[in-house]
């Protein structure tokens, strides 16, 4: 009689390969690997727990209907985190939130940002260690608006070209570029606020 | 090109958006205009600083909760052929707080709204187990397991009943 | 004397039999009381130092149907009911249940919080059987009142 085989010790391609041919404890092994990142990744974009729990769940649904889909040119929680972030897209479509955005639309279009915000000279890996700044930037972003924190997440963490996020994302190259820029100026402006409100600079 | 533009182009040189001779055209031009260095200098920093700093976070729920959603969704859709149809709103509050058991047919559950006109329910929800609500704005809902050796109530009321009546409970 | 003898045979016969139904009479009305715990408990996502954790049966069948993580104890009372008899009794300042035996196992529980009672469950409760009311508490928990049968 066949023993069954270890999975917590398994290498991801041969869960991969075992999950593709219908056995759902090695997919359950890879939830269980990588369940935290893909949660984060939700959270990072939606900056709700519940949402997140709901997406990044949906996320591996997904994932198993599209494994046949899956030919390991990035690895699998790179490809799962894909899915995750595209649906939350999807999610924060239907969840428009036009009035703050189209604040911040106004900002951008006329062009006040770099009056209004100053160039932080300040290096604050200089004054925090790892940790402490993560938390700092983690922080800065869930005060963005949603799209500002979107094509952060989309560039900085997925590492997407300008052109595959304006599809993504619905919209020009020219508005991604923007957005971004903007996204990362505010990110100066409130970490330099968070490094002044703690006395670590003046 | 406005100031605004050039900044743009800017960050394209540093996310690498911008390739050939606009990138060396506008590298040359930064070379020559402090500010614009300065603005590099900036971008490049925050780039740095934002790519490598997504927060690990541990999932809020037990892994059991967690998987069993995922494989009941699976195999369900599995079972349907077709995309699940979204939650409805009633329901989606309900499997928020409730992990589906292992397989569809042992989930037992009946979902009661109260009736409006009807302050004082008599619910009958099988031969051996009743239910009576005395208050008209508690609604109820009931489960239980399939080997019956768990039934459930959850009271659901607005938050100025969990103020008035069940915050007090914990003193 | 074979008269006198077959006489007293008889009495002592009936009283016997007599001795056995009072005895059977006895045994059955201590059959129809029933023992029931009644446990107040809270379920949290973060854990709560210092409480009390419900036992790993209970803790096990709350986590299966519910998302919370951690399940505390906020209080215990072990319910002796005589049969058809009421017994009330407060699990928290303003929290308390009236338990009715019904006879039989079976159980009637009214919940009643500030003294006003929101409903009344009953059902027939056997060993191992657990019966549960719940609802949501302040940030992200849950008040349990679980009871099942004393063995």
């Amino acid at each position: 009689m066949p023993s069954l085989p270890d999975y917590s010790t398994a290498e991801e391609p041969q869960l991969v390969n075992w999950a593709k041919g219908g056995d759902l404890q090695s997919f359950e092994e890879l939830v269980s690997r990588y369940r935290d990142r893909a949660y984060a990744r939700a959270f990072s974009i939606m900056r709700n727990e519940d949402l997140a729990v709901d997406l990044s769940q949906n996320a591996w649904v997904k994932a198993w209907q599209r494994l046949a889909q899956f030919h390991g040119e990035a690895s699998f929680p790179t490809w799962l985190n894909r899915i995750v972030t595209n649906l939350c897209l999807d999610e924060l479509r239907r969840r428009k939130r036009a009035r703050m955005d189209s604040i911040e639309e106004i900002e951008e279009a006329t062009g006040p940002v770099e009056n209004r915000m100053e160039i932080q000279e300040v290096d604050p890996m200089e004054r925090l260690n790892r940790e402490e700044l993560r938390e700092r930037i983690d922080a800065a972003m869930a005060k963005l608006s949603d799209n500002h924190r979107t094509v952060l997440v989309l560039y900085e963490y997925e590492q997407i070209e300008y052109k595959h996020i304006a599809e993504k994302m619905g919209t020009s190259i020219g508005t991604v570029m923007s957005r971004l820029f903007y996204a990362r100026k505010k990110m100066a402006a409130l970490l330099g606020e968070t490094l002044k409100r703690d006395g670590l600079i003046e | 090109m406005n100031e605004n533009e050039i900044q743009l182009k800017v960050q394209a040189l540093v996310d690498g958006e911008l390739t050939g001779r606009e990138a060396e055209a506008l590298q040359q031009r930064i070379n020559d205009d402090a500010k614009l260095q300065h603005l590099h200098a900036k971008l490049t920093q925050m780039r740095g600083l934002i790519a490598d700093s997504e927060l690990p976070r541990p999932l809020p729920e037990s892994r059991d909760f967690y998987w069993n959603k995922i494989a009941e969704t699976i195999e369900h859709e599995k079972r349907a052929g077709e995309r699940a149809a979204p939650p409805t709103p009633a329901s989606r509050w309900l499997l928020r707080w409730l992990a589906p058991v292992a397989g569809v047919s042992a989930l037992v559950l009946l979902l009661t709204l109260q009736q409006p006109t009807a302050p004082d329910l008599g619910i009958t929800l099988n031969s051996d187990h009743e239910l009576e609500m005395s208050d008209d704005e508690i609604d109820v809902m009931t489960y239980n397991s399939d080997d019956d050796s768990m039934s459930i109530v959850w009271l659901d009321y607005s938050m100025d009943i969990q103020r008035d009546y069940m915050e007090l409970w914990l003193d | 004397m074979t008269l006198l003898r077959r006489h007293n045979l008889n009495r002592v016969t009936f009283l016997m039999v007599l001795l056995l139904f009072a005895g059977g009479g006895l045994a059955s009305v201590q059959a129809d009381s029933i023992t029931v715990n009644a446990r107040l408990v809270l379920g949290t996502s973060k854990e709560k130092q210092g409480s009390k954790k419900v036992s790993e049966s209970i803790r096990k069948r709350l986590a299966k149907v519910f998302k919370w993580m951690h399940y505390h104890q906020l209080s215990s009372k072990k319910l002796t009911i005589d049969d058809s008899k009421i017994v009330t009794s407060k699990l928290s300042k303003n929290a308390s249940i009236k338990v009715t035996n019904q006879k039989n196992g079976k159980v009637s529980v009214s919940l009643f919080s500030g003294g006003k009672m929101l409903l009344q469950k009953t059902q027939t409760l056997r060993s191992g059987q657990y019966m549960v009311l719940a609802g949501k508490s302040t940030g992200d928990s849950a008040w349990f009142i679980v009871l099942s049968k004393s063995n």
